[in-house]
């Protein structure tokens, strides 16, 4: 059977998985058509012209020439401000990468603050064999937000930047004032090259520099300066994205369903893979509990040889026994081993059940806040049979919850048939009709006796215990009930009066029929048409008449139940049956027709 | 001396444990099957001498599985139905298609055991009876 379901979830795994090679498939199909058709690795760096920078201003930053920028971006050179807006400089970008990745990264500090820092990051790049000119390259954010800012700043000499690295400190709140001014100056150098606004305050708020190595032997040396301005956006709809392509987004829109897909496939498969890894554990740990079980059952020495003698519990049992889950499986278990199979073996699952003291476990439910724990413990020690418990299942007579009450009273009737119905007499709610007839459905399986205090029952003001005591006086032939049954015909509960006419067809005597006959008049039309039911099926040739009386009444169904009755009382009452009609003519005629075609 | 070999289908496996241990030990040889398709695969392939089956089962009922053997196959096995339901109807029914024996739950070992051996030794006479009536 394990292997069964190993095999079936090994096949729907191998269909997931085709799935997943299949949608991997297209959509590398996918991502490798997008990433071919990017551009992205010819593209050159694009530089946001500012107020008042010129084409031989912006070509310095580059290292090219101002001619030579004029001329590749189709524009004529000139040695005023620059009027366009962007500038494609002549330089690769893919020689650009770590400044593209800054400004990147600038533009998502920037984003959504009203009062923001400017971050202002320097990268040095030494190299063994090209240690000259070192260059500074700089990204910026605009204190407007509106442009950033990407540029390279030459530094003049080596000795400028080695001069004022190793004053500044890896740690923000021990900059030294040199530092600062250090900053500043840089700082004051993009003010003179318009890159930020002559007009910008700028105050270093922190510092934080990486030390570099003195042998200078790093590639990459990082460092950070992050210099607070005054400046607010206005929103972040001012901040200018970078431009992408359609092809970009589409490349970008398919990455990421390929990876949100791979990791739902990958989540799938391995739920999968863990819930059949988990099955087959459960199906395994529990085959060897059963097969625990039965060997304790049919061939534990306790068992076989001296029933007197103590069950001990092995140190295999307790070991299994500490889990929670496993104590609710042996006591299932061991249910069904009780419910299935009588005899010596039967008698041995209940002394399991107590040897392995699981009627502590069934006991403990009793006080769970869970109704339905509650209800699982009262029906476990009901079903073996733990009568010694009996006075704590009676406390759960009157739970609030009708599945605990319900289970509490099933669980005394079983375990004391009749006797346990003394819980009636304490009954404060109302009892189901379901729950009546699953009551009286145990106690048929008992041998039938008189049961105790049933004229008290028949008094109380718990009307559906009332029908209930009823119904047990009619389903055990209480016939000693006689005169109480007859006295609840009294009542002016219509229901009442209604099962009290149906006990007394059960339980009835010789007068009987002549009390209800009696009572016809003050009853409702249901109970009345009970009565007529009653007395043709009880009644004798006394009663004749009072049935040919209701025959007379004007109603037809009254007509209809009587001349039924009147059939059900021999050859006498279905020879005046048929007189009274012939005499009568219709609808009587038709009554008797119809009658005689049924009978 | 061959031991005789025992099908026992049911669907609980508690009670299929149960029954293998307890007949094991009493000397046949158990196979054991958990539903009525698993039955039906398992005669065809050992044709045991018994057959042991619930009425209620997934795939085929024990009735279903008891109409097919007696339909379809030659060697004839003892059958004896366990079953949760006593009603007339059902027993009527089992008793109808050719069950050798009806057992209605909670049943005893012990009792299954003796029944088996009682329907085992009528068998036995039975077809020693057709011998003698076939050499004479």
């Amino acid at each position: 059977m394990i292997s069964d379901q190993a095999c079936l979830i090994s096949q729907k795994s191998l269909g997931a998985l085709g799935t997943l090679l299949v949608l991997v498939a297209f959509f590398q199909a996918a991502g490798q058509t997008a990433h071919s058709n990017s551009p992205k690795g010819d593209r050159y760096i694009r530089h946001v012209v500012q107020p008042h920078q010129t084409y031989d201003l912006i070509a310095r930053v580059y290292g090219v020439t101002g001619r030579n920028l004029a001329a590749f971006n189709n524009l004529e050179y000139h040695k005023d401000e620059v009027l366009a807006k962007y500038l494609t400089i002549p330089v690769k970008r893919s020689n650009n990468t770590v400044a593209e990745k800054r400004s990147n990264d600038v533009e998502q500090k920037v984003k959504g603050k009203l009062e923001t820092s400017v971050v202002f990051k320097n990268r040095i790049r030494r190299t063994a064999n090209d240690y000259f000119p070192v260059s500074l390259e700089n990204e910026l954010i605009s204190p407007s937000g509106r442009r950033p800012i990407q540029t390279s700043l030459p530094v003049a000499s080596r000795r400028d930047t080695i001069g004022f690295t190793p004053l500044i400190s890896r740690n923000a709140s021990t900059v030294s004032p040199a530092s600062i001014s250090t900053v500043k100056q840089v700082f004051l150098q993009h003010k003179q090259i318009g890159t930020v606004p002559p007009s910008h305050p700028i105050t270093v708020r922190s510092v934080a520099v990486p030390s570099p190595t003195n042998n200078h032997t790093s590639s990459v040396i990082s460092t950070t300066y992050k210099v607070t301005t005054k400046a607010k956006l206005s929103s972040s709809g001012n901040r200018r994205s970078k431009p992408k392509t359609r092809v970009e987004k589409v490349y970008m829109l398919v990455r990421t369903q390929i990876i949100i897909t791979l990791s739902l496939v990958a989540l799938i498969f391995s739920c999968m893979v863990t819930r059949n890894r988990r099955a087959i554990r459960t199906a395994k740990s529990e085959q060897f509990l059963r097969s625990m079980l039965i060997d304790n059952v049919t061939s534990h020495p306790v068992f076989l040889d001296d029933p007197s003698r103590q069950f001990h519990v092995s140190e295999l049992w307790k070991k299994q026994l500490k889990k929670r889950t496993t104590r609710t499986f042996i006591i299932d278990e061991i249910i069904t081993g009780r419910k299935n199979i009588k005899g010596k073996i039967g008698e041995n699952f209940l002394k399991l059940y107590v040897g392995l003291k699981l009627d502590e476990e069934s006991f403990s439910k009793l006080k769970s806040k869970q109704w339905n724990q509650v209800a699982q413990g009262i029906q476990e020690l009901a079903l073996m049979e733990q009568h010694h418990r009996m006075s704590d299942i009676f406390r759960e007579i009157n739970s609030k919850n009708e599945y605990v009450r319900a289970e509490a009273q099933s669980a005394l009737v079983y375990l004391s048939g009749f006797r346990g119905l003394w819980f009636l007499k304490v009954l404060s709610h109302p009892i189901s009709e379901w729950q009546q007839m699953r009551l009286i459905n145990m106690l048929s399986s008992f041998p039938v006796s008189n049961i105790p205090d049933l004229h008290i029952l028949l008094s109380s003001s718990n009307q559906s215990l009332v029908i209930f005591t009823l119904k047990l006086i009619s389903a055990f032939q209480q016939r000693g009930m006689h005169n109480e049954v007859i006295r609840c015909l009294g009542t002016k509960n219509e229901l009442v009066n209604f099962h009290a006419i149906n006990c007394l067809k059960e339980i009835y005597n010789a007068s009987t029929a002549k009390t209800l006959a009696e009572r016809f008049p003050f009853e409702s039309r249901r109970n009345k048409f009970a009565i007529v039911k009653v007395v043709g099926e009880i009644g004798d040739e006394s009663q004749i008449d009072f049935l040919l009386r209701v025959l007379a009444l004007s109603d037809n169904a009254f007509k209809m139940c009587a001349a039924t009755a009147l059939t059900g009382m021999g050859n006498k009452g279905s020879y005046l049956l048929e007189k009274y009609c012939n005499s009568k003519g219709d609808p009587y005629s038709q009554i008797f027709r119809h009658i005689k075609s049924a009978v | 001396m061959k031991r005789m070999v025992v099908l026992l289908a049911e669907d609980d496996p508690l009670i299929l444990l149960t029954l293998e241990t307890f007949f094991t030990k009493e000397g046949y040889e158990v196979i054991t099957a958990a539903n009525g398709r698993e039955a039906l695969r398992l005669f065809e392939t050992n044709a045991p001498d018994v057959i042991i089956t619930d009425m209620m089962m997934p795939f085929y009922s024990g009735l279903e599985i008891i109409a097919r053997i007696k339909g379809g196959f030659i060697k004839q096995p003892i059958i004896i139905v366990l079953s949760a339901l006593g009603q007339e109807n059902s027993v009527k029914e089992a008793f109808e298609l050719g069950v050798d024996d009806y057992v209605t739950k909670p049943f005893s070992l012990v009792e299954l055991s003796l029944r088996l051996k009682r329907l085992i030794n009528m068998h036995a006479t039975h077809h020693y009876s057709l011998k003698i009536k076939e050499g004479a």
